[in-house]
């Protein structure tokens, strides 16, 4: 909400007169990708990381899915030489401690640091396609850097209890969102976004989002999906539906 | 010898701008007793300057039967007059002004005032002012102050001329575009040195009306004595005060005032105003407590001036202009939970000590010294910038005025020189400025700049020009500017002219040709010594008719080349590998009788750029196609009430489409995919300002209410595109539908 609140400031200190109605990032209501991942988001020399991409269709209803197409997307023909891509599979494969260490070599990377090649790729869904870059990392340094892994996927609460498939809310409720994962909740790096098929979010960018459900909310089931990324560009997600009642 | 002294009014006859005093030597001052059949009779005098004595040479003198005359070498005029007929004066250099009815006599002295009582750079050679160039104008407070849509701002109201307009959106307040151009390429000027803010928040000019002498605009092609421009020159003269005590004060629904002026001593004469804004006080009450407004917008400006006639040759005046702008809001992000801030605050202070000397044998020497203190700080989110400038100007120029030279007619000489040491401290952590994939504000993934340290500055220039007369309808002046931008070690040679030829008393041609700099100082490029100024060549051909006494015409045809032009190059850092080009078409029509007042203004251009010399040529950010402003005013015989009402019409300002975008992942964010450059425009903008005037003239004083209503029938301009987080969704961001705007003004 941050541009929100950057339009209302330019609103007021510029005699503009906005406060334009746009979907928000929170709002599932078109088909869209919500991330990128890797099943092993930092590889070491020779290892080998498949790639999907997290998308929901119109309805919010979340699935993963392997692209059509996929690059390296860095133009540094040494980074391009430091992974490869096997259509098809689409996994991604990191080169040889040689190359790698050229790499960092000539970019001047530190030892302590991995090296960052980026990939793009195109995936098709709910009749669309859309295109998505993400960064791999490479030849990732020494402790204190977390695992090279994505986090564990989030185990849904609603008002501190598991969602399940009998989990409602009705209209008028105001309910909290958030997830048990100790170990993913201790990383301060942690982001974190939540997005719901009806209703109004707030804090969809925390830990625990809250759900204001009005009049204009919808009557049926609703799709929530929260993903979260670590700083190694680790993502998992998780979704769950609930059933809104009058 | 029997003298008689009496004014008029500027506010009783539409169009004399200041009061002119008239005096009769040795012929009766009473009308000639009334008859039927009205009697032509034959008038005749000298013009001469109100301050200097001197005659005046070439002042157009017109009665209102239509009869003309223009004043000789010796100021003298003679005119065949209708006993009813006033008289006007016209004159390079000096206000216009009226004369009547019921003059008579064949000495009769007519003294009109140069354009500022004191310390104006434009009354520069005894009566003969460098003039505007075609497309410029000398602008008169009383007509443009009742412009509607402008709540009586003087110089809010510049928008009315050809080619000329106020940005809106982010980064207005800030400019104004002049033909085509970047903000940055003109400067303001108060009493010949650099403004750095001419307008607060809301387009409110930092300058009240009643503190303005006069304003010269000149839209290009201008004199050598103004450098560091590459397009054109607003030059404020700040109003000293007149002999006579007076006060005004003014309240609106925006902003109060007030004004006081009069004589300290017989030497001595004083003017000071102050202004503060109050929508602080009243838009939080209106605004949603959740929002976080901390600080509303508000303003205050103020100015002080002092002149003193020290002796019969030296005049010095000493100003002081200030201005100060805040809007602080702070708030709690809904989403991410957290503080989020944004912060404006502008403001300088500027202190100018000006002396005039006027010698024997026509040598005048103007001085100047300012110094300047300059506070920018804007924050939103991460991205800030903070500087503090401090800047000492000295400026001075000497002319000499001779009636004839190697066969050259009334030849005036003019030679000066400007140094302005700038130190300005940055402290900054922002976007990059022209990162085409800025269409949405707060996008974090384009390149930053940082930087955290001081830069020195060094601009000096120096000029020299002659104008002089070819025979008594031709006149020309050919001079040259040298700026030296040390940090940057780039100096330029600027060479300018234009002649003018003017073959009847109503019709005159003007050519004006030159090459301007503009020194890479505006924001981010301050951080880059090794690329230099930007520079243009600019060529005006203008025509002025006079259709009867009541009409004026204007026409200008003009070419700008524009090269060097800063852009950043394929790795992202500036280089003078840009090419610009702007040329079109303006035309300015006037109309004034007793009680009507009417402008017309259009302009037709077409401004390009192009990244690199072989590059594709595109819209430039603020190409206009046409431009169009009509307005009216109309007051009633007694003068108690008047009515405005203007019509503009403007082509939309162009945009770069967002055509898709791709979903970063790791940052959860989207980079926008831009269509061709500037290939689309906002829709069209056009409104209708209304102004009802009502004068109450009491014993002493006089009070004045005004309703000045902007955009009447609310057709809401688009001001900048709004996108949705991934770009699939676009919506128009519209300024403010309607603006009223009361006033109550008291005059003492």
């Amino acid at each position: 909400m941050k541009r929100l609140a950057i339009q209302f400031a330019l609103c007021m200190t510029l005699g503009l007169t906005s406060c334009v109605d746009l979907s928000q990032r929170w709002e599932l209501d078109h088909a869209r990708l919500l991330a990128v991942k890797l099943d092993v988001p930092a590889l070491a020399p020779g290892q080998q990381a498949t790639l999907t991409a997290v998308v929901v269709d119109d309805d919010g209803v979340a699935s993963e899915i392997a692209p059509t197409v996929a690059l390296v997307a860095s133009q540094d023909p040494i980074l391009a030489k430091t992974i490869a891509i096997q259509p098809g599979t689409w996994k991604v494969v990191a080169g040889s401690t040689e190359s790698i260490a050229a790499a960092r070599a000539a970019l001047q990377i530190p030892a302590d640091q991995p090296v960052r090649v980026q990939v793009g790729a195109r995936f098709s869904f709910a009749g669309v396609e859309r295109d998505a870059v993400k960064e791999v990392l490479l030849g990732e340094g020494p402790p204190p850097n977390p695992p090279p892994q994505n986090p564990v996927a989030p185990v849904l609460l609603l008002a501190g209890q598991p969602m399940t498939a009998a989990s409602t809310a009705k209209i008028g409720d105001k309910v909290n969102f958030s997830f048990g994962n100790s170990t993913e909740l201790a990383d301060p790096m942690l982001s974190v976004q939540w997005a719901i098929s009806t209703g109004k979010l707030t804090k969809s960018e925390t830990n625990a989002a809250t759900l204001e459900l009005t009049t204009d909310s919808k009557i049926g089931p609703a799709n929530i999906v929260v993903v979260i990324r670590n700083s190694i560009g680790g993502v998992s997600w998780s979704s769950a539906q609930l059933q809104i009642t009058p | 010898m029997q003298k008689v002294r009496f004014t008029v009014s500027a506010w009783l006859a539409l169009g004399l701008l200041t009061p002119v005093a008239v005096e009769a030597q040795d012929a009766p001052n009473t009308p000639p007793a009334a008859s039927a059949q009205p009697s032509v009779q034959a008038i005749s005098g000298v013009i001469k300057d109100s301050k200097s004595k001197q005659p005046i040479i070439g002042a157009v003198v017109t009665a209102k039967s239509g009869t003309t005359a223009i004043t000789d070498d010796k100021g003298a005029f003679t005119l065949d007059v209708l006993p009813t007929d006033t008289i006007n004066i016209d004159a390079d250099g000096f206000e216009q002004a009226i004369a009547g009815p019921a003059l008579s006599g064949t000495d009769l002295i007519i003294t009109i005032a140069p354009l500022a009582l004191i310390g104006d750079e434009v009354v520069q050679i005894k009566g003969r002012a460098p003039v505007p160039v075609s497309g410029g104008a000398r602008l008169s407070r009383q007509e443009l102050a009742t412009v509607p849509g402008t709540g009586g701002d003087l110089l809010a109201s510049l928008d009315v001329m050809p080619g000329v307009s106020l940005p809106v959106g982010p980064g207005g307040g800030q400019g104004i575009i002049i033909r085509g151009s970047a903000p940055q390429d003109s400067r303001f000027l108060l009493d010949g040195f650099d403004i750095p803010q001419l307008y607060h928040l809301f387009n409110r000019s930092i300058i009240p009306t009643q503190a303005v002498a006069n304003l010269e605009f000149q839209p290009g092609a201008f004199d050598v004595k103004f450098g560091r421009a590459s397009s054109g020159i607003i030059s404020v003269t700040s109003r000293g005060g007149n002999e006579k005590t007076e006060a005004v004060s003014e309240v609106s629904l925006i902003d109060a005032y007030v004004l006081a002026s009069g004589p300290i001593n017989n030497k001595a004469r004083y003017l000071a105003s102050f202004r503060r804004s109050y929508v602080d006080a009243w838009l939080p009450s209106v605004v949603p407590k959740d929002a976080g407004l901390l600080t509303a917008p508000r303003y205050y400006d103020g100015i002080a001036r002092i002149d003193w006639n020290n002796s019969a040759h030296w005049r010095t005046a000493l100003t002081v202009v200030g201005s100060d702008d805040l809007t602080k809001l702070v708030r709690n992000d809904d989403q991410t939970d957290k503080e989020f801030g944004f912060s404006a605050n502008t403001g300088f202070v500027r202190g100018i000590a000006a002396a005039y000397w006027t010698g024997p044998k026509g040598l005048t020497l103007d001085l100047g010294v300012s110094a300047l203190t300059q506070r920018i700080s804007f924050s939103v989110g991460e991205q800030y910038l903070n500087i503090r400038s401090m800047a000492f100007s000295t400026r001075a120029e000497l002319a000499k005025r001779v009636e004839s030279f190697g066969g050259l007619q009334d030849v005036a000489f003019r030679v000066g020189g400007e140094v302005e040491p700038k130190r300005t401290q940055l402290d900054l952590n922002l976007r990059r400025s022209d990162s085409k994939p800025q269409q949405d504000f707060m996008e974090d993934s384009t390149p930053r700049n940082r930087f955290d340290g001081t830069v020195n500055i060094q601009d000096l220039g120096t000029w020299a020009t002659m104008e002089a007369g070819l025979s008594k309808t031709i006149r020309f002046t050919a001079g040259f500017r040298f700026d030296a931008f040390v940090r940057n070690a780039a100096y330029e040679v600027q060479p300018r002219g234009d002649i003018t030829w003017k073959p009847t008393d109503k019709t005159k041609f003007r050519l004006a040709a030159g090459r301007y700099t503009r020194p890479p100082e505006y924001r981010d490029e301050l951080l880059n010594k090794d690329i230099g100024p930007e520079s243009s060549v600019q060529t005006a051909f203008g025509i002025e008719q006079k259709i009867g006494n009541e009409i004026s015409v204007q026409g200008t045809l003009y070419d700008t080349e524009r090269t060097g032009l800063v852009k950043r190059n394929t790795v992202g850092v500036y280089e003078n590998q840009g090419r610009g080009r702007t040329f079109g078409a303006e035309v300015l029509a006037t109309y004034r009788s007793d009680q009507i007042f009417a402008w017309l203004a259009y302009s037709l251009a077409r401004s390009t750029q192009r990244d690199t010399a072989s590059g594709k040529d595109y819209l430039f950010d603020f190409d206009q196609t046409n431009d169009l402003v009509i307005a009216s005013t109309y007051k009633t015989r007694n003068g108690k009430w008047q009515f405005g009402a203007r019509f503009n019409y403007s082509t939309g300002k162009p945009f770069t489409p967002i055509t898709g975008a791709i979903f970063n992942s790791d940052i959860d964010g989207y980079i926008p995919i831009n269509g061709d450059i500037n290939s689309e425009r906002f829709r069209a903008a056009h409104q209708l300002d209304l102004r009802i005037d009502h004068i109450w003239k009491l014993k002493d004083w006089s009070l004045s209410a005004f309703l000045d209503i902007n955009n009447a029938y609310a057709n809401a301009p688009v001001i900048q595109n709004q996108y949705n987080y991934d770009f699939s969704q676009r919506a128009e961001v519209e300024g403010l539908p309607i603006l009223p705007s009361i006033g109550i003004k008291g005059e003492l």
